[in-house]
Formats: C-alpha cells, structure tokens, sequence
C-alpha cells in the first residue's frame, strides 16, 4: 500500500464545511452575498483594463485603510496559478467566473473562510458571509455589517427608486442573494424533491444542484436561495428563504424517518452499507461515484446507523476529493483518471484514520462526538 | 412512474415527468395529463423553469428572448450611409445603446438606469415582479419594526390553524410569530 497522503493545513476544512450550528446535519451551510457597485465607473463589463486595474486598486487601498484590512487577505487573481484559482473556487470564495475571467480582478478572504469579497466580478464589489449550519440571521447580521463597513469606505452607486445599481437588473435593489446549502437524500430517494423545488418556485425561491450540470444534482446536494432582490425589505427576503428551508429541513427528517420504518428499512441498510463498502474498497473513485457514494454514507452517520464516522470526516471528503484539491495534495496536475486513482486513496485514507480514532477511543463510545445535538 | 404525455411512450429524454397539467370543466377534471418540464415549458404551461437556471445572465436572456428576435437581424443588413437610420437611444455617460442592453443583458453604468428607464422597468416587473426598491439605504440601515400587516395575517391564520385542529400548522405559525416578535409572542393556550 502506498503512503499516506499529506494534506496541507491550508486545505482542511473551512467554514462552511465545519459541521456545526443548528440542523448542520442537513443544512451544511448559509451564504449571504450583497452586489454593489462602485459610484464613478461603468459597470464591471464596460470597463476598459486600465480602468479595472484603477477600480481594483481604489477598492483595495480601501479595504486596507478601512478596519477590514487587518482581517481580510486581499489577492491579485490574475496572478494566481489557474491551480490556485480552482480551489478557490472549489472553496466556495469565488465563482468559476472570476477565476477563469480575462479581466484584472481580486479577491479578499479571512483565514476562517468565513468572509470573502470579490472585486471586479460581474459586479465591482461582491461580498460573501458563511456561516456553517442553518444560521440565517447570524449570517445576514455578519453580511450587514461587512456591508456597513465597505459601504463607509466607499461610495456606492444607488438610487432611492431601484436600489443598489447592478450591472444586471435580476440583482438590482437589495442586492442580497442568501443561500442555504442542503443535504437532501431523504426527499430525493422518497422522490418529493420536484414537489420541494415547485413550491420554492412559487414562493421566488430557487432550489438548484451544488454539484454536477444542468438538472441531476451530485451527492443530494441542493441549494436554496432567493430569486428576487427587489421590492422587498432584506428582512423578508431573509425570513422568506428561513421558512422555506425550515419547511424543507423538517420534510427531509420526516422522509429520513419512514426510510427506515418497516420494510424501507433494509434497503435503506443496504444502500448504505454498499456505498460505505465502495468508499471503503474502491481504488478507482470517479467524482459522480465518490459523491453519490457519499450521500448514502453521509444520510447512515447522520441517521446513527454507521458507527466511528462523524460528519467532518465525510465533510473533509466532500471538499478535498475535488479536482483541485486532489492535484494540490498531489502537488502538481493530473489526468482524470489518475484523478481518480488517487480520489480512491484519499477517500480510503480518512475513512482508515477515523476508524483508527474510533478504535483508539477503545470503542466504549462508538457514538460520534460530532453528531451530539443533531437534531434540535 | 407516469411517462410523459407528449414526447413519447417512456421515450421521454427529459427526465420524470413532473407537470400535473388537468383539464377542467365546469369545475371537474376531464383529464389529467403528465408532461415532463422541458415539454412543459414548450407547451407553455410552465414559466421558464428558474430552477435549472444559473441567477442572472440566463434568466435574463430567456426574458429577453423575443426583443432578441427582432434586435438581431438588424446588424446582419448591410449599413446603407445614404439612409439615414433613427439615432437609437444611448447612455450619455457610458455609450451603451438600447440594442447592446437586451442582447447583454447587462446595463453598463449606473446612468443607464434612468437612461432606459421604462425598458428597465418593464424587465423589473417580469423578472421581481416590483419595480422599486423597499429595502436599506446606504448608511441608514433599516431596524424598523416587522410589518404589523403581516403580523396581523400571522395571527389570524394561526388562530385559524388552532380552530381547524391543524396543530403542526399552528405550532409552525407560532415559532415563526415568536421568531419575528423576538420571542414576545406568548403562548395563548
Ligand atoms: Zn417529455
Ligand atoms: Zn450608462
């Protein structure tokens, strides 16, 4: 057997992957995102490369002076390695656009993860706030804030009748995007996800796939967020995505719970148990096959049916088994399908460490630390 | 599993089918049909699915869809100097024409908001559903109390819920009340 992969300090979890806070079995994360613009430039896409570098360097320069600067690590993206750029945004900091974009560009981030800014995205200023966990109005009071800071360091372009400019009108007003990242295996295996997205759609609400294109979302990984940003208070945009998510957590208990009622119950078993063995054995991982392995494993430790696991284990899966990850662990770029090769080996590595960490606890308390509080 | 009713005995490429479209008369229901939701969106029986959709650019360009249409062809015309075209409405401070922002989707500078205004008012409408902004100001954080009109209908619906013996209702009604009222809602059992 090979050794033991090293995994760098800087790639182990960050915020949204940290388990906790309220309901974190099911809701991994909350994001809230505000759209501003810059007063006295034209929007990100008109702007001539002069121009960005100018708006980029006035927008950082405020940010050092500013009381952010201390906390915040701003970054030349166009200087990163395309390598650097792919874990960013496999790290949820910045969005596939602005890392493959031509256009001078940065970013800023704390060492938690816990905020990051973009600068000079389709918008000249676009925050981010993660919380882990269902944790809604902790992370739009954070959002608020960081906004209250830039917006006195920097004068926004803004008009009383339509709110906050946006360079496209579906984010004009408020501005604010809030998400929830959800693990939804439940409703997806009693088949009421498409009736959940139906009802999120009558209410504005957008219910899209993390992972994976078009339609078929990887690993039941789902995210909630809100489809207008005007016409309406950041309070109820905020307390419209709280409900419905609410709605959703409690459906997905209720399908979690009938799934291992009676005669459900052993093909629940069965399907989880074989996906636990392919994570377990398997020396060829594709990313389809690793998450949607993992969603089985991850719904067992969440539901106590698989002991020695807890969620960070499956949640340092989730993020390190992604492409860019797996390459910088490697240190330098692979093919696919040594990719996947190599996926296999991480994957098999964390499960071996956390079944030595549970045997090493000499097994008097096989119930997981981490799942202490589940369920509220 | 119900196939769908109009691309194909299972032949469906577009997934489960998931439209419950019915045809009701004089208030009954004659037929119920299953169609999935790309057939669904032809047919007309399902706005655009925001679902599948990325946010902004792509809900933006469906919407303009049919102004694509009739700007597009334009360009492809050779430009003839001697006839004079109408001058076509642009940004005074940043160029962009009326033509680039419904191909772009994108406005190019704040300007362009009161430039194309009623263009950008109609799209506000569709796309939010409002066409004006209810929420904070920069600097001036809004901390106003929660809409009493909303609290009211609140109330109401939970006493409604109680009253209907629809307890799991009641009880989602009462931890939103509490939620919004910072927990000084009491129970009133
Ligand atoms: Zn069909
Ligand atoms: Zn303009």
């Amino acid at each position: 057997m090979s050794e033991d992969l090293r995994i760098p300090d800087s790639l182990d979890l960050g915020e949204w992957l940290r388990a906790d806070g309220p309901d974190h079995d099911i809701a991994l994360c909350t994001r809230v995102r505000f759209a501003r613009n810059v007063e006295g430039y034209r929007f990100s896409p008109l702007l001539e490369r002069d121009e960005a570098r100018d708006l980029c360097s006035f927008v950082t320069q405020q940010l050092v002076q500013s009381d952010l600067g201390a906390r915040l690590r701003i970054v030349d993206v166009a200087s990163l390695r395309p390598l650097q750029r792919e874990i960013l945004v496999e790290r949820h900091l910045i969005s596939r656009d602005h890392a493959n974009a031509e256009r001078p560009r940065a970013m800023a981030r704390d060492d938690a993860e816990r905020v990051s800014l973009m600068i000079n995205e389709e918008d000249h200023l676009r925050s981010q706030v993660f919380r882990s966990g269902f944790r809604v109005k902790e992370a739009y009071a954070a959002a608020e804030d960081l906004d209250d800071r830039l917006i006195s360091h920097v004068p926004l372009a803004f008009s009383e009748e339509f709110g906050f400019l946006t360079a496209c009108p579906t984010n004009v007003g408020t501005g604010l995007r809030l998400s929830v990242m959800l693990h939804l295996p439940g409703m997806v295996w009693a088949e009421d996800l498409e009736d959940a997205a139906n009802t999120c759609q009558k209410l504005f609400l957008a219910v899209r796939g993390l992972y994976g294109e078009g339609s078929r979302a990887l690993g039941d990984f789902y995210q909630v967020s809100n489809q207008v940003t005007l016409g309406r208070p950041e309070a109820q945009l905020v307390q419209d995505v709280a409900m419905a998510v609410q709605h959703l957590i409690e459906w997905e208990r209720r399908d979690r719970d009938a799934l291992l009622r009676r005669d459900a119950r052993a093909r629940t078993l069965d399907r989880v148990y074989r996906a636990l063995g392919t994570l377990q054995n398997a020396f060829i991982l594709s990313s389809e096959e690793c998450l949607n392995n993992l969603s089985a494993v991850r719904f067992g430790v969440q539901q106590g049916i698989v002991p020695d696991l807890v969620l960070e284990d499956l949640n340092r899966i989730l993020l390190l088994s992604q492409p860019a990850h797996l390459q910088e662990i490697h240190g330098k770029r692979l093919e696919a399908t040594d990719r996947d090769a190599l996926r296999a080996d991480l994957v098999r590595q964390i499960l071996r460490e956390a079944k030595a960490r549970a045997e090493g606890r000499g097994g008097e308390d096989s119930g997981p630390g981490n799942l202490a509080g589940g369920h509220p | 599993m119900q196939k769908c009713t109009y691309c194909g005995k299972g032949q469906c490429k577009n997934g489960v089918p998931s439209v419950h479209a019915l045809d009701v008369r004089n208030g009954e229901v004659i037929q119920a049909h299953f169609v999935c939701e790309a057939m669904a969106e032809q047919l007309g029986i399902l706005a655009p699915k925001p679902t599948s959709l990325p946010i902004s650019s792509e809900v933006f360009d469906a919407l303009l869809g049919d102004a694509q249409k009739l700007v597009q062809p334009q360009p492809k015309a050779a430009p003839r100097p001697s006839a004079p075209r109408p001058t076509e409405t642009s940004c005074p401070a940043c160029a962009l024409t009326l033509g680039a922002f419904k191909q772009r989707g994108r406005l190019g500078c704040p300007r362009c908001y009161q430039v194309f205004r009623p263009h950008v008012v109609a799209l506000l409408e569709r796309v939010h559903d409002a066409t004006a902004h209810r929420g904070r100001f920069p600097g001036r954080t809004v901390r106003k109390a929660p809409d009493p009109i909303d609290l009211t209908e609140l109330r109401n619906r939970l006493a409604q819920a109680i009253a209907a013996e629809q307890y799991e209702e009641a009880s989602r009604l009462r931890d939103r009340l509490r939620k919004i009222t910072g927990g000084t809602e009491e129970d009133d059992e």
